[in-house]
């Protein structure tokens, strides 16, 4: 089951979903509408390997936007810090955003319950398209669980700020972390 | 409603959801981490995507690189199904974020048999994928209404299996 946006409004009032800072003016029917923050992170390298710790640079998101380009990949995220204990939230682009061709997420769309950040967005632009900092850029759903909740307690929890991929952890070795 | 990882593990422990093999350690709060599998097929170079004629190779241990523009199609390592609730399959946080898409557009399982997966990889920059590596997760969803069974021809498949458009 689906949250409506009226329940959305309602949990957040309950404590039951965090969105900070809350606007109840992005608000959708069944969705809230979330914000792209200031800062984007790019791989200095061209090739990826998810064994090696990859370096990245930074980028603040000028004034009057920043082109972004089909190449690479850019590591983004929300104004808005985000999580529940209570419901599991997915992420989405917005269609505003789709239809410039641009992917808010490559494939990970699920959010870990109880897990708190600013979520970092996967940017890939099918072809160049300017971004600005503040832009309604994505939307959250939030779904109720069937079962017994444990909490997330994995490696992003207190993020601020785009996270590059820890995909190396998962390797050396593979059991040193929760999965 | 979305399965919580107690949830999870307590299905595939009856039975109701099969994943093969199952490791505890690989749920997450409401997921299931799921390994690439052994073998990868690239789609023919030349005409449309597709076609008959693309060869299906072992992944090596050393890796492989994988070039954008180009579609990749895999298969997860576990065989994975249930008869009961809907699944669906997507990347880590971990892959997205290295620009390496591991399903386009159709993420949604049928209810049915359990079989290997296939995957459609293809990434934004240069990136290398290694036998085995945790590359997605699972979810499960309940569904309510009367159940109807997938008798399509993709489970008798656990290969990386493309287009199948002449068994319709």
């Amino acid at each position: 089951m689906i949250l409506t946006g009226p329940e959305i409004v309602r949990q957040h009032g309950l404590g039951a979903i965090r969105i900070d800072p809350f606007n109840v003016e992005q608000v959708n029917p069944n969705s809230y509408n979330f914000r792209l923050g200031r800062t984007v992170k790019v791989y200095k390298n061209d090739v990826l390997d998810p064994k090696v710790k990859q370096q990245t640079v930074s980028i603040d998101i000028p004034d009057d936007g920043l082109v972004i380009d089909s190449a690479r990949i850019y590591l983004a995220h929300t104004e808005e810090v985000m999580g529940s204990d209570r419901f599991v939230p997915i992420i989405h682009g917005r269609s505003s955003t789709a239809r410039m061709g641009l992917f808010v997420h490559i494939t990970a769309d699920l959010i870990d319950i109880g897990s708190y950040n600013q979520w970092t967005l996967q940017l890939h632009a099918v072809q160049p398209v300017r971004i600005f900092r503040g832009m309604l850029i994505g939307q959250v759903t939030f779904w109720c669980v069937r079962g017994e909740i444990s909490l997330y307690a994995g490696r992003y929890q207190g993020a601020m700020g785009p996270r590059e991929s820890e995909s190396y952890r998962d390797f050396d070795p593979p059991e040193a972390e929760a999965i | 409603m979305i399965l919580s990882r107690t949830e999870i593990d307590r299905r595939v422990a009856d039975g109701s959801i099969t994943i093969s093999p199952y490791c505890a350690a690989q749920l997450n709060p409401a997921s299931y981490s799921y390994r690439l599998g052994l073998e990868i097929s690239e789609l023919s170079s030349s005409g449309p995507a597709g076609e008959p004629g693309d060869t299906v190779v072992e992944i090596p241990e050393v890796g492989m690189l994988l070039r954008p523009g180009r579609l990749y199609l895999s298969h997860t390592y576990e065989v994975i199904g249930s008869r009961e609730c809907v699944v669906t399959l997507m990347g880590r946080p971990a892959i997205g974020r290295l620009g390496l898409f591991v399903q386009l557009s159709a993420d949604l399982g049928n209810i049915g048999d359990a079989h290997r997966w296939t995957l459609e990889l293809t990434c934004v920059q240069p990136v290398v994928i290694y036998p085995r590596m945790l590359i997605g997760e699972l979810t499960f969803w309940e569904t309510t209404g009367e159940l109807a069974f997938y008798s399509g021809p993709y489970t008798r498949f656990s290969r990386p299996t493309g287009n199948v458009r002449d068994l319709y």
